[in-house]
């Protein structure tokens, strides 16, 4: 593998990376990001409430140096849209982000130089995130050039990138439609470590991946994880994996966190009636534990028509009057484990 | 329907499908890529039978050959797949269209490609019953009886809109009306919930063994997610490089699993990993050249117990039970040597 004591880049690298433990490295507080749906004409004409539809909703967590949160929830809960308000891909359009205190979107929505060098982003499909027309060496180098940093020679550069994420040298030359799935995965870990970032916010990592490779993936996230010291943020539908590579998950439904804590306790027992019913609904990989009816029934409803009250008690098996009518406040249960619900399981 | 083509092997009446030594490749520049292998499966009537392989082990290649949708640049060298008495591999595209969606049907990985974005959904599904003699009116109310039956709610008005106006998990419950529209003897699902989340893959694979019961056809049900074939398939063919390297009823297959790769494959599964763990098992090396087909075993190249046997000489598959079998030199009583 790779020899970590090499030295570095002849960048800037900024302060040293030592996470001071009171202070979490990212914050975020009653984050809110809205999609304008409609002109002011056509929600007229159609009688719509609102012309915006919130993706995320009075969102607030920290994530501590060196630890891993795994942003959970199905298709369209907003955990995608959640990470690229993170990084200023998308406007914020209330509530706030801090980076080691600082918050880095003061001078303008597309966030400071060095935050971006500081916080990395792994996109969903790498293949298709990687330019067809360029070799590895050329994308693995991109985020320098993109920097404007003077590294003395780019090459060494991507071969000790290369290295680090377990690829051969001779990679160097190749296009994108050569590599593998897990190859290509390796060259975007390759891309997203280039600038020495303290936070990694990957999309997805292994979606797409057979079984037998995800794991090749995620033991190198996790290796980069302990000899770097990085941080992750993990969006990702995949419970399973979840269980496996986080120490705490933040659960979405609507663009809301519904309950988020410690990774073992949520799996152990899952206060919110949703997060409960998502872990069940994994298919169990044991014929003889086979299921007689689905766990949770129904669908999602359209973030332009939130039901009242709680927005999950359209679907909830304990459901009760008050639950349709108010909306639950989030509360904290014993541990620090954090839930919106009247009535939690735990 | 008048079928003339020359029966090769009749397949047992209680065997909807019978697919025997199969080998199909496609035509390269490199030369031929040989993606399927002297693959033999029996679909018995009423079963549900999964077909669990990595992406490149050739399963899709096995749903496209036994529908007869190829691509022109495929070669089916040998083998037969019998049905309904007659070798499909035989047929007419006449033959074989008359035989598409109504005896033999198919639901896609992805709804949205599948269904025709321009049409309404009960236009559709009136295109597909375009053989029956029957009134508009008749058709529409089979079409909305479909749609009841897969759990869409207030079925008769959904037939007026559009694929886009659906969710992920409704448009694939649409397909997979659609493609029980003529009570077809035999459904081919190609990872019909690969697309969906975990919610709505759990309320899918509850309709399809409610559907079973219903029509009493057989489901070739083909996927990468040992989770999903454990809780739908009676029987399950595990693929690796185009071959059948083992086969067997679920619960032998999941508990007792033969070949050295269904038990890595199984123990690569995070779902099945009780004890939270950061360091994730997998299966090291690549699938080999399908151009140049390793002699020996196809997985010995990985294999963590390879003898110096399995590098040079193909295993046979070996029956442990009347049921479950595997291609692997340990099984065969001298123990591989």
């Amino acid at each position: 593998m790779a020899d970590l004591a090499a030295p570095r880049p002849s960048i800037e690298t900024g302060a040293p990376a030592i996470s001071r433990p009171a202070q979490p490295l990212l914050e975020v507080e009653h984050l809110n990001v809205r999609y304008q749906m409609a002109g002011r004409i056509k929600a007229a004409l159609l009688g719509l409430k609102s012309r915006f539809i919130d993706a995320v909703l009075d969102v607030s967590f920290a994530v501590r140096a060196g630890t891993t949160l795994a942003l959970v929830g199905e298709s369209g809960s907003g955990k995608s849209t959640l990470g690229r308000a993170i990084v200023g891909l998308v406007p914020i359009a209330g509530g706030g982000v801090r980076f080691e205190g600082m918050d880095p979107f003061e001078h303008g929505p597309g966030g400071k130089r060095d935050y971006h060098r500081n916080v990395a982003m792994m996109f969903q499909d790498p293949v298709s995130s990687l330019s067809p027309r360029r070799t590895v060496q050329s994308l693995v180098a991109e985020p320098y050039v993109v920097h404007g940093l003077k590294v003395r020679d780019l090459e060494a550069e991507a071969r000790r990138l290369l290295a680090l994420v377990g690829l051969p040298e001779e990679f160097l030359g190749r296009y994108p439609h050569q590599l593998s799935g897990g190859q290509a995965r390796r060259v975007g870990v390759a891309r997203a470590i280039a600038l020495s970032p303290k936070l990694i916010i990957a999309d997805e990592p292994t979606a797409g991946l057979d079984v037998s490779v995800q794991g090749e993936v995620l033991n190198l996230m996790n290796e980069l994880q302990q000899r770097l010291g990085l941080t992750y943020l993990i969006i990702t539908h995949n419970l399973a994996l979840v269980r496996h590579i986080s120490d705490e998950i933040a659960i979405m439904y609507m663009g809301r966190f519904v309950e988020q804590g410690l990774t073992e306790e949520i799996f152990a027992r899952a206060a919110h009636p949703y997060a409960a019913g998502l872990i069940r609904s994994q298919p169990i990989p044991d014929p003889s534990r086979r299921r007689t009816e689905a766990p949770l029934v129904g669908e999602v409803p359209s973030l332009a028509r939130r039901p009242a009250g709680c927005e999950f008690h359209t679907r909830c098996q304990h459901v009760q009057i008050r639950c349709r009518s108010e909306v639950p406040a989030e509360q904290t249960l014993a541990g620090g484990r954090r839930v919106r619900c009247h009535f939690p399981l735990a | 329907m008048a079928v003339t083509a020359a029966v090769t092997r009749r397949e047992p009446a209680s065997h909807v499908l019978a697919i025997r030594d199969l080998n199909v490749a496609f035509r390269t520049d490199a030369g031929p890529v040989r993606v399927l292998r002297d693959v033999s499966v029996d679909i018995p009537r009423g079963a549900i039978v999964g077909i669990v392989g990595e992406s490149g082990s050739g399963k899709s290649t096995l749903a496209l050959t036994i529908l007869g949708l190829l691509p022109g640049n495929a070669i089916v060298s040998s083998g037969s797949i019998g049905f309904g008495g007659h070798d499909l591999l035989g047929l007419s595209l006449a033959e074989l269209q008359a035989l598409r969606g109504t005896r033999i049907s198919m639901v896609f990985q992805d709804p949205m490609t599948s269904l025709n974005p321009v049409r309404s959904v009960g236009a559709q599904m009136l295109d597909i019953q375009y053989r029956a003699e029957q009134s508009n009116a008749r058709k529409r109310a089979i079409a909305a009886n479909a749609l009841k039956m897969v759990g869409m709610p207030d079925a008769e008005r959904q037939l007026a809109r559009y694929p886009h106006e659906f969710s992920g998990g409704m448009r694939q419950r649409i397909a997979i009306a659609m493609s029980l529209l003529q009570k077809p003897e035999l459904l081919i699902a190609d990872e019909p919930t690969t697309a969906l989340d975990v919610t709505m893959e759990a309320q899918i694979l509850h309709l399809l063994r409610e559907l079973r019961t219903e029509i009493n056809g057989s489901i070739l049900f083909i996927s990468h997610n040992l989770g999903a074939v454990a809780e739908l398939c009676d029987s399950v063919v595990v693929l690796y490089a185009g071959e059948v390297i083992e086969q067997g009823p679920v619960g032998d297959i999941f508990a007792r699993p033969l070949h050295p790769y269904t038990k890595a494959l199984l123990e690569c599964d995070p779902a099945r990993i009780a004890v939270a763990t950061r360091s994730l098992p997998t299966i090291k090396g690549d699938v080999p050249s399908l151009i140049d087909v390793p002699g020996g075993c196809i997985f010995a190249s990985r294999c963590p117990v390879a003898l110096p046997r399995c590098g040079s000489e193909h295993p046979e598959s070996i029956q442990r039970s009347p049921s479950h079998s595997a291609r692997c030199h340990l099984l065969s009583p001298s123990g591989g040597r």
